[in-house]
Order: C-alpha cells, then structure tokens, then sequence
C-alpha cells in the first residue's frame, strides 16, 4: 500500500520526468538538431570540397562541439547527438555537400 | 492590413525616390573604377605574376604579411590560411598556411551574398529581373500581403523589414534555424515566409535570410532546379572568369545557399574581387550591367545604415550597431565580407585586390583587418585624394 507521502513523492518525480521532457523538446532537441546539422554540414564540405581530412576538419569546429558525434561515409559526413538529433550532409561533384 | 499596404506602397516609393537622389548624391564622390593596365592580360586562364612594382613598401608588405600568419589556433595552424594581394591586374603577394595552396577551396560563408548579388546584376543586364519591381517571391503574391511590395533593390540593401534577420551570435538564432536545423531543407520558403516588421526599406538589418531569398529569385527566375541553376552560374559567371573551382551549395529543395555557402580558392576569390573593380567588365566583355558596381558601393538608403551597399561592405561611417569593414583602409575600399574573418578588399584608388582566407580562432576581426589594412597601405594611392 502507498502511503500519501509516497504518492506525493511519486507524482513530484513524474511532474519533473514532465518538465525535463518538455525542455528536452523545445530547448535541446532545436539545439542539437541545429549543432547535428552544423558538423554534418561543416565536415561534409570541409572534407569532400575543402580537401582536408576529417580529423583537421573537426578540430576546426571547436570543443564546445564536442556532444555531437560524426562519422564519414563514402559520399557524405553524419552527425548526430545521441537520443535528440540526427543529420546527414551528402556529397554531389560540382554542388558540395546538401544537408538531408 | 491596407493601411499597412498603402504604407508600405508610399514608403516603398519614398525609399525608390530617395535611392536615386542618393545614387545621384554620391556619383560625383565615387572614386573611378581603374581600367586594367595595357598588356596585361585578365586572369581567366593564369594569374599574372608580378614583383611588387615602383612606389611599393615592400618591407611594410612583408611585414604585415608576416603579422597576418602570427596568430596560430586549434592545432597550431595560423588563422590567415590564404592571403593574396593583386596589384594592377597582378598577384604580387601570395603567401599560404601549411596544408593549404592555390588549389585549396576556402569557404564564402556571407562572401557568397556578393556572388549572388553578381548573379542578380547579370539577369538584370538580360532583362530578366528589374530590381525595382517587387521580387517575384511565391509566399508573397496573395492579393494584400503587403510583401508584396518588397523590391529586389531592398533586398539587395539588406532593408527589407522582414522579421528573419541573422540575430546575434547564439547557437539558436535565426540564421543557425536556417543554415543548419528546422529551415536547411528549403531556406527559400524559411526565410521568406515571415511577416514584415518594419515599412520595406526603412530599416537596415543584416539578414543571410534575404541573400537565400535572392538566390531563390534567382534559381526561380533560371529555371531547371538545381543544375538549371549550376548551368546558370558556371555558364554566365564561374566560366568567363576562369573561376574553375568554385563550387556553390544547394539546399535539398534544389535552392543554392547564396547567402553563405560557395567554396573557391583564394586565386578565384580575387578573380571575383578583380570583376568589381573593373567595373563588372571582364576583359572586354561586360559581365554586370552599366552602373551595377556603383549601384553596389553606393550606401543603402535606410537610415540606421552607414556601411551596406548591395550585398557588400562599403568602408565608409558605420551607423550604430554598424562596424566599418576596414578601420584605417581607403574609403574607396569595398569589401567582400564572410564569417571567420573572409575577406576580398578591392581599393580601386590603389588598384588593388586583397584576399585573406581562414579561421577567427586565435584572431579577432581587429586583427584580421589590421593585417589586411596594414597590407593596402604598402600600396601608393593612384591619385592623391586619400
């Protein structure tokens, strides 16, 4: 049997699961959708238009990009922000890179 | 909303009015643009080389160029990439940072706003767009949207009055929305579908927004998405300069990302610079249309603005919240701005174009212009006006 205090207890962490999910969606998820699109973009173009590797390439972004995460495919660059956002920048020969 | 039409209609043909008084004003200040010099030849194949000619400082210019490769960023890398002066028609300073040379592709960031500019001037020259007819934009031509005013001229001025200004330096701003999160995939219908929030024309507010909504105007106005609009550029601007690794970039939606993405090498940055200052004319063909480039270095007529021409810098009196392009530089000089410290400063009273490529990561806008400043002043004037 739950006690009213437990209730209590129960639906305060439930109002700030609420809160934190709700900030997640209007505050992080903009943001990690734009600096998820910003690396893809950025590297995608640096590596495949500017000729540099993709190492040289992320450095030049800066630490404070460090959450997003990217790999290099064979025609393009993905980055994503693990659990919010996700982008791909592909690569055509004569128009750079187009974020998808 | 038809109060706010016939405002907008009054005000639109006021600020057309008061562009060409200002155009009118300012002819007899604009210095002239300098012919290239007899015998030598445009650089659509090679650039000419050239030794640092009679009246040249040459230790001023060694020193500013060694300034200009000092500050080192993430890496160790200098900030200054790419730093390569043209003087009468010739490249006569040329340096790189390690891992970069003249076939390196650099990024425009904002310098891409000029190019797009430069494709508006050549549908201009072909009578396919009037830029001071209201701008054939889809989101605005329902019966009283009071966009429906807008021109291309204040588009062009940065002085539309619509609610997509860059905002700020955040990483959740207006231009970051469009660059890179919720507008990427079509940053024509992004920045064109928001409501005005000053009369058009009245106010100045840099905007990468309106260069997308130019480059859409002009995809649009071209045709055949987006290799209509590659076939566009390389065939009318790219080709005739000899501008061979320039390579814009396109939105998924087929729109080129003219208010921030083209990417060329420092040589094809000073072909571009060198088109400006020759008038828009390109060994003898004419690429702008009479009177484009002075259209361009003239100030925008908005009051709360001292330094924007027409997608380009202007280096004369900033108005607040305004910053002159090249403090200690010619007034004369126009300036090819991008993020990051890009820069094509073309000096028409010293004949020169100076192009300084790279990152802001150890530098400051300060720095870079007083590097590229200190680089103009090694030059002697053409005539003793400045």
């Amino acid at each position: 049997m739950r006690t009213p205090r437990a209730k209590t207890l129960a639906l305060l962490a439930l109002g700030a699961l609420l809160a934190a999910a709700v900030f997640a969606r209007v505050r992080l998820v903009p943001q990690a959708d734009i600096g998820a699109g910003f690396v893809a973009k950025q590297v995608c173009s640096c590596v495949f238009v500017g000729g540099r590797d993709e190492q040289a390439c992320r450095l030049d972004l800066g630490p404070d990009l460090a959450p997003v995460r990217s790999e290099q495919l064979a025609d393009g660059v993905h980055a994503w922000v693990p659990l919010l956002a996700s982008r791909t920048a592909r690569f055509r020969e004569g128009t750079g890179c187009t974020l998808d | 909303m038809r109060m706010r039409r016939l405002a907008a209609g009054s005000l639109a043909a006021g600020a057309l009015a008061g562009l060409v008084l200002a155009i009118a004003a300012r002819a007899a200040e604009l210095v002239p643009l300098p012919p290239q010099p007899a015998g030598v030849p445009y650089p659509t194949q090679a650039w000419p080389e050239a030794a640092p000619g009679a009246g040249v400082d040459a230790g001023r210019l060694n020193a500013a160029f060694k300034s200009a490769f000092t500050a080192k960023g993430r890496g160790g890398v200098p900030d200054t990439r790419a730093l390569v002066v043209v003087h009468h028609g010739a490249i006569v300073a040329e340096r790189y940072a390690p891992g970069f040379g003249p076939q390196s592709r650099f990024q425009s960031w904002s310098m891409a706003k000029s190019i797009t500019q430069a494709l508006i001037g050549i549908l201009a020259r072909e009578g396919r767009l009037d830029v001071n007819a209201p701008a054939p934009v889809p989101a605005w031509r329902a019966p009283g949207d009071p966009r429906g005013e807008l021109t291309l001229d204040q588009l062009l001025h940065m002085s539309s009055g619509l609610a997509n200004a860059d905002g700020g330096l955040g990483t959740d701003t207006f231009v970051t929305r469009l660059l890179f999160g919720e507008g990427s995939r079509d940053v024509f219908a992004y920045a064109s579908e928001v409501p005005l929030i000053h009369p058009p024309g009245s106010f100045w507010d840099y905007s990468t927004a309106t260069s997308m909504i130019l480059a859409g105007v002009v995809g649009r106005t071209v045709g055949g998405g987006r290799e209509g609009m590659l076939a566009f550029m390389r065939g009318k601007l790219f080709g005739p300069l000899g501008m061979r690794s320039a390579v814009p970039e396109f939105d998924a939606a087929g729109t080129f990302m003219g208010g921030a993405f083209v990417w060329a090498s420092a040589r094809d940055w000073a072909r571009f610079g060198l088109l400006f200052l020759r008038d828009g004319v390109w060994d003898s063909a004419r690429v702008l249309p009479v009177g484009w480039v002075d259209y361009a270095r003239t100030p925008a007529p908005a009051p709360n603005n001292g330094v924007y021409g027409a997608q380009l810098w202007l280096n004369l009196e900033p108005k607040q919240d305004q910053f002159k392009p090249l403090p200690g530089g010619p007034a004369s000089a126009i300036s090819v701005n991008g993020n990051d410290g890009q820069m094509v400063v073309i000096v028409p009273t010293h004949d020169l174009v100076v192009v300084r490529l790279g990152a802001m990561q150890a530098s400051t806008w300060p720095s870079v212009t007083g590097d590229v400043a200190a680089a103009v002043a090694a030059f002697p004037p053409l005539v003793a006006q400045e």
